[in-house]
């Protein structure tokens, strides 16, 4: 699967983690037939699998923002200083 | 002008008549010559206190009978101390501004008049927002469980970004970093932040944040208890964790905070679990899908058996299968049991000995099993009459074969 490949690790693993519940409150239910316990269980394994592999094969990843992200992002006003003279606002 | 100061009279008796711009450069001269003025301390409240866009620091420094207008360039150290009323230490020189007619002290430095200004200030601010309700309990967002996208504000270089890192690698690899790198002491620091947070608000897939400093004196901590960085980390638009300074520090940054970390790895500790305790939660459903697949097995197997009795099926000697069934089962249990106490590692012991219980198996055994016409298995002798297509599998392949009599209606005929 590709796209569980693309997704960063923690959504993956909280997709088949949720999938897992899900078996696990199915077989609890219960009124299943031995076909779609059966089912269920090679399911559960499988997705049991695929959570412990996430876990252990993960890594973390580090992105940082430009240092000059703010700049980036329209965030630092233009610079409408007024002149640089001293005290050339004020009032005595 | 170049006249000469002493002679103040001209030969018709009269006082020579000196330029305003010459009486204003000797002033600033005199008072530049003095060495006391050069290199001068002051201590004073602050009043009239302005910082346009230019970034210079306008202000006067009082006390009880006068008045000393001062200026700090922006270039000038502790900016962020100065606010009116304030007590601060300053240091600087004192010279003329010509175009102005002003006496001014030339402030390089401002330092706060001891902890006890600062601490004052600090106690002000923190029941000005809390009566604001920004400390309010009940705004406090609770944390995501799973994480994906973590943003951390902290400066790029040192030690806490570190630790950060560190815990995250080994705790919860899971995720990713957004670094957002801010100065955290000084006076840039606090805008810094503040664009730092507006920044996240911009970035629309952030889960939650870390804002984080390592220890300081409460001068280095001060831009955490600075007004505008507790209203950025109010208007976030994910939960904030705040992790600055040792455990006994507390910034107004950590009031406003949805959680407050006692230092930065322990924020790191707080923001995801840990993956260890994620495989255990994995490794506890596997012991309850062992548990439950082995009841089911259970049931089907004597409903099985009760079919087989009541179609009176030549079938081979029962005992010895059932018994291996039953020996199997409770060494799933025992399995099961184990694979809760032991790590993730346990798992493909577990399926293993959980595969020994899939059907195929007992076909293995003597097992067979009975299908209708349609290919579905028979659950009940019911489904058959006389002259009915039966088909039986075994592990190894199928029989086909015709139903001469059925006795589905003598529900306890053991023979």
């Amino acid at each position: 699967m590709t796209e569980s490949t693309k997704k960063p690790a923690a959504k993956s693993f909280e997709s088949s983690f949720s999938e897992l519940e899900e078996v696990v409150r199915k077989l609890e239910t219960g009124g299943l037939s031995l076909d779609e316990a059966t089912k269920l269980f090679e399911n559960g394994m499988k997705l049991a699998t695929k959570c412990n592999e996430i876990l252990s094969s993960s890594e973390l990843k580090i992105t940082r923002l430009q240092a000059n992200f703010a700049e980036q992002m329209n965030l630092v006003p233009d610079s409408d200083n007024v002149a640089e003279d001293e005290f050339d606002d004020e009032d005595a | 002008m170049t006249g000469n100061y002493e002679s103040g009279q001209d030969n018709s008796g009269r006082q020579t008549a000196y330029t305003v711009s010459a009486v204003a450069d000797y002033l600033k001269a005199a008072l530049e010559s003095d060495p006391r003025l050069a290199d001068l301390t002051v201590v004073g409240e602050v009043s009239g206190y302005r910082n346009p866009s230019s970034g210079h620091h306008y202000f006067a420094l009082r006390d009880e009978q006068s008045v000393l207008r001062s200026v700090m360039f922006r270039s000038g150290r502790g900016g962020q101390f100065l606010a009116d009323g304030t007590q601060v230490i300053c240091h600087g020189r004192i010279s003329m501004y010509t175009a102005r007619g002003d006496l001014q002290y030339y402030v390089d430095q401002v330092e706060p008049d001891g902890v006890g200004a600062l601490q004052q200030a600090y106690e002000e601010m923190r029941k000005r927002l809390e009566a604001e309700g920004l400390f309010e309990l009940d705004r406090k967002r609770p944390l995501p469980e799973l994480p994906a996208k973590i943003a951390v504000i902290t400066s790029p270089t040192g030690a806490v970004i570190q630790d950060i890192l560190n815990v995250l690698t080994r705790r919860y690899p899971l995720a990713e970093i957004i670094l957002i790198p801010t100065s955290v002491q000084g006076e840039k620091a606090a805008p810094e932040i503040v664009q730092a947070f507006q920044a996240l608000n911009a970035l629309d897939d952030i889960d939650v944040a870390i804002v984080a400093r390592g220890g300081g004196s409460l001068e280095d901590l001060w831009s955490f208890n600075e007004e505008i960085v507790a209203r950025a980390i109010f208007a976030s638009n994910v939960p904030v964790i705040s992790a600055v300074g040792h455990e006994t520090d507390t910034t107004i940054a950590d009031y406003v905070a949805d959680r407050r970390a006692p230092t930065p790895s322990a924020a790191a500790e707080i923001v995801a679990p840990d993956v260890r305790d994620l495989g255990g939660y994995v490794t506890g459903y596997v012991a309850r899908i062992d548990d439950l697949i082995s009841r089911t097995v259970r049931d089907s197997r004597s409903q099985f058996e009760m079919a087989v009795d009541r179609m009176n099926l030549r079938v081979p000697d029962t005992t010895q299968p059932r018994q291996r069934i039953d020996d199997l089962l409770t060494r799933a249990r025992l399995a099961g049991q184990r694979m809760v106490e032991s790590s993730k590692l346990r798992l493909q012991t577990v399926e293993a000995s959980l595969n020994a219980l899939g059907p195929e198996k007992i076909l293995g055994r003597g097992y067979t099993i009975t299908r209708l016409a349609d290919g579905s298995a028979a659950t009940s002798a019911s489904q058959f009459s006389s002259g009915d297509k039966l088909g039986v599998t075994f592990a190894d392949g199928s029989v086909e074969t015709t139903v001469d009599e059925v006795d589905a209606t003598a529900e306890a005929s053991d023979p």
